[in-house]
């Protein structure tokens, strides 16, 4: 008899001893905030040592119960006639063996989903980590481009009292080239244009290398490619104050189209360079993804709850 | 029947814990090796569970009205496992076989005939339940499309090859050949449709074998096999109340099929849908969502995030938000997600006055139900 996956009674009515597969998958709250708690890692540790050795007990004592059997068997018959009982005795044999090979197939589950477990979460964490850096850092930058160009239309104020660079959005309004501060204005723009697209782009291979590292991991058992950072764009002479972003100088430049488009957004052209990333990096790494690898927009929340 | 008798021996039985279903299942791979290939590599869940159906049954056994119930669902679930009504002699057999060698001395042939007798009740209904069915056991499925839509979450459509009738809100049990013989609970995210396709939205969790494989591995083409519809998180028939859904992470889905079967109705009924997501990118499918709330002004979408400072929309826990958003005491309800959030919301509506006859609610809990350090299970 088998039972159904998802479908066991809820409630357990028959007081049942502890199994190996009650220690694999037991349940512990967590300590609030604050108070003290044990260290995870360790009781998982400590976890796995008691079910392997629980197991090993198991199968002890069923190799016991087996040796008393034929011990009865043969003080009960001492010239070995009986031969029916002796084959039972030898199914009961092949029956531990069985049982054997089994706990040994299931310890290694066990093991290899333990495993998946530690380094899917391990990556995550880093993952986390790497997003927010990114995400520090490209608010800084997207900051520090903002504020050299205010100064920029402040020394030269626009004409046709366009206000200079809204928070938003580059100018949407061609300024009349001609004079410096017009062209030095645009060229910020531009300048703002192209790290906001490099902000979103880096977000966006970062997700890629991250993808492919997850991936990675559950195939092969956690051998990550660092090298796949490297997939992260250069930044063009000129921006050199934050050049400590690009990790390999060597990388195409993404954002060699990227200008700034009648609409005020970013055109990026990310055809050309799919990232050097461990086989695996999906596909689903567009520049869609962008809208939610990066911050959300701030109209979404408050134009669902209009609707209401 | 001697029925104290039976309770006695399978305690005694009992005592033994995990070798006796280890020794149950070894004797059956041995004397009836054909059925080896009906279950997963690793049978460290299995014999747990197996436990906790027998316990269910020597507790029930003189207790018809759950007990009938019980065995019917066990034997029409058991069809998509490809077990046969041949098979149930053999692990008749085994089962006897198992009591016998661990009962000891107070195996007699007076009990090994009442063990008999109770298996072959229990075996009947079982088969007989699985053979009033006109499904299919199981529905061959082809993935159609595979969406990754956050590093954890992917949005898969499945076309079965034969129509699968279900109701919105209701769940099928999906097995996948990158896992062979672990079948797992995912809810339909879609009501209905013309051409019988499926969407699912699952949730990969750290060290899950099937979860981790359907949103990292799966691909186009891919065959995945898939049990009967279950679940009672549907709509109620006789009421045309507003409702109020309130989903986490992948609970959306049941609630989405809810959502589209409400909108394709003739009567508008309010309805508020509250989601919650740890980060704004985890609010993996708010555009769908949203672009339902456009097409009937009386559906609104409410995101909320809960671990995400700068987020501009509703922070925080969703029950919260959805409480002081209250009172909701004429709506229907729904609630579906995470087991921590689905208990914590559910109780915060009962005191905020919801009837909680009106208030459905599933717990995606995991399918390993974990026993609390205290031995109680958790799910
Ligand atoms: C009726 C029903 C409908 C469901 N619908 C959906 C759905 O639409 N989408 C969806 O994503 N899931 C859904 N689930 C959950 C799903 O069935 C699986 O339980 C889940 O995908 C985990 O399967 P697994 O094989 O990866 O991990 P399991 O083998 O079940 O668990 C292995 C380990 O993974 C971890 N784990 C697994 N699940 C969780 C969890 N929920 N929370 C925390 N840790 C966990 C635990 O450490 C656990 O010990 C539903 C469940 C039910 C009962």
């Amino acid at each position: 008899m088998t039972t159904p996956t998802n479908s066991v009674p809820d409630h357990q009515e028959w007081a049942r001893r502890l199994s190996p597969a009650d220690v694999h998958s037991v349940l512990f709250g967590r300590s609030g905030l604050g108070r003290r708690g044990y260290d995870v890692t360790e009781v998982d540790v400590f976890l796995e040592r008691v079910q392997v050795e629980l197991t090993r007990l198991i199968r002890e004592k069923g190799e016991l119960r087996d040796e008393v059997i034929r011990l009865k068997e043969q003080v009960s018959s001492p010239d070995g006639e009986g031969g029916g009982e002796r084959r039972d005795a030898a199914s009961l044999q092949a029956v531990r063996v069985l049982s054997a090979a089994q706990q040994t197939a299931d310890q290694y589950v066990a093991d290899a989903e333990q495993y998946s477990r530690r380094v899917t979460s391990d990556a995550r964490q880093h993952a986390e980590e790497l997003v927010e850096e990114a995400r520090v850092r490209a608010k800084a930058i997207v900051e520090q481009a903002e504020r050299l160009a205010l100064e920029a239309s402040a020394a030269a104020p626009a004409p046709n009292g366009a206000p200079a660079l809204p928070s938003g959005a580059p100018a949407a309004e061609p300024v009349a080239a001609g004079t410096d501060s017009a062209q030095a204005k645009q060229e910020l723009e531009e300048q703002v244009a192209y790290l906001r697209a490099f902000g979103q782009v880096t977000r966006v291979q970062l997700r890629a290398y991250l993808e492919a590292l997850l991936r990675d991991v559950e195939l092969e058992w956690g051998r990550a490619q660092p090298q796949a950072v490297s997939a992260l764009p250069a930044l063009p002479a000129g921006l050199n104050g934050t050049a400590a972003l690009a990790r390999d100088p060597l990388a195409k430049d993404p954002l060699a189209n990227a200008r700034p488009s009648a609409d005020g957004h970013a055109v990026v052209d990310l055809s050309d360079q799919a990232p050097s990333a461990p086989a695996g990096a999906t596909a689903a790494t567009s520049v869609e993804d962008a809208s939610d690898a990066g911050v959300p927009e701030p109209g979404r929340p408050d134009e669902a709850r209009s609707s209401r | 029947m001697d029925i104290q008798r039976m309770r006695d021996s399978f305690e005694v039985v009992g005592a033994n814990g995990d070798e006796v279903p280890l020794f149950f299942y070894s004797h059956l791979f041995l004397n009836y090796p054909e059925t080896r290939s009906l279950f997963p590599v690793s049978m460290m869940t299995q014999r747990d569970r197996l436990f906790a159906a027998l316990g269910h049954i020597v507790t029930n056994v003189d207790n018809v009205d759950v007990l009938v119930p019980f065995l019917q669902d066990l034997g029409r679930d058991h069809r998509k496992f490809g077990t046969l009504a041949g098979h149930y002699p053999a692990v008749g057999a085994s089962l006897l076989a198992t009591l016998e060698h661990f009962a000891g001395d107070a195996w007699t042939p007076e009990l090994a005939a009442d063990w008999a007798e109770a298996y072959g009740v229990i075996a009947s209904v079982m088969t007989e339940a699985a053979g009033q069915s006109d499904d299919p056991a199981w529905w061959d499925a082809r993935v159609v499309s595979h969406e990754r839509r956050t590093l954890d979450i992917a949005v898969v459509r499945l076309e079965p090859r034969e129509r699968l009738d279900f109701v919105p809100g209701q769940a099928v049990a999906v097995e996948s050949e990158l896992r062979p013989r672990l079948w797992r609970y995912y809810a339909v995210a879609n009501a209905p449709r013309e051409d019988n396709v499926l969407e699912l939205h699952v949730q990969a969790h750290d060290g899950g074998p099937v979860s981790s494989a359907l949103v990292r591995h799966l691909a186009v083409g891919d065959a995945v096999r898939l049990g009967p519809p279950q679940g009672g998180l549907v709509l109620d028939t006789t009421s045309d109340r507003d409702l109020l859904l309130v989903a986490s992470g992948t609970g959306v889905a049941p609630l989405k099929a809810i959502l589209e079967q409400v909108t394709q109705d003739d009567v508008a009924r309010r309805v508020d849908f509250y989601v919650e997501a740890r980060t704004a990118a985890d609010l993996y499918d708010l555009e769908s969502l949203q672009a339902l709330a456009r097409a009937h002004p009386w559906v609104t979408v409410v995101p909320v995030v809960s671990d995400e400072d700068d987020y501009p929309g509703e922070k925080g826990r969703v029950s919260d938000v959805v409480v002081r958003d209250g009172p909701w005491g004429s709506r229907d309800v729904f609630v579906c997600g995470a087991p921590l959030m689905v208990d914590e919301t559910v109780k915060e509506l009962i005191k905020a006055g919801v009837p909680e006859h009106r208030i459905r609610a599933e717990r995606f809990a995991p399918s390993r139900p974990g026993p609390s350090a205290e031995g109680s299970l958790t799910s």
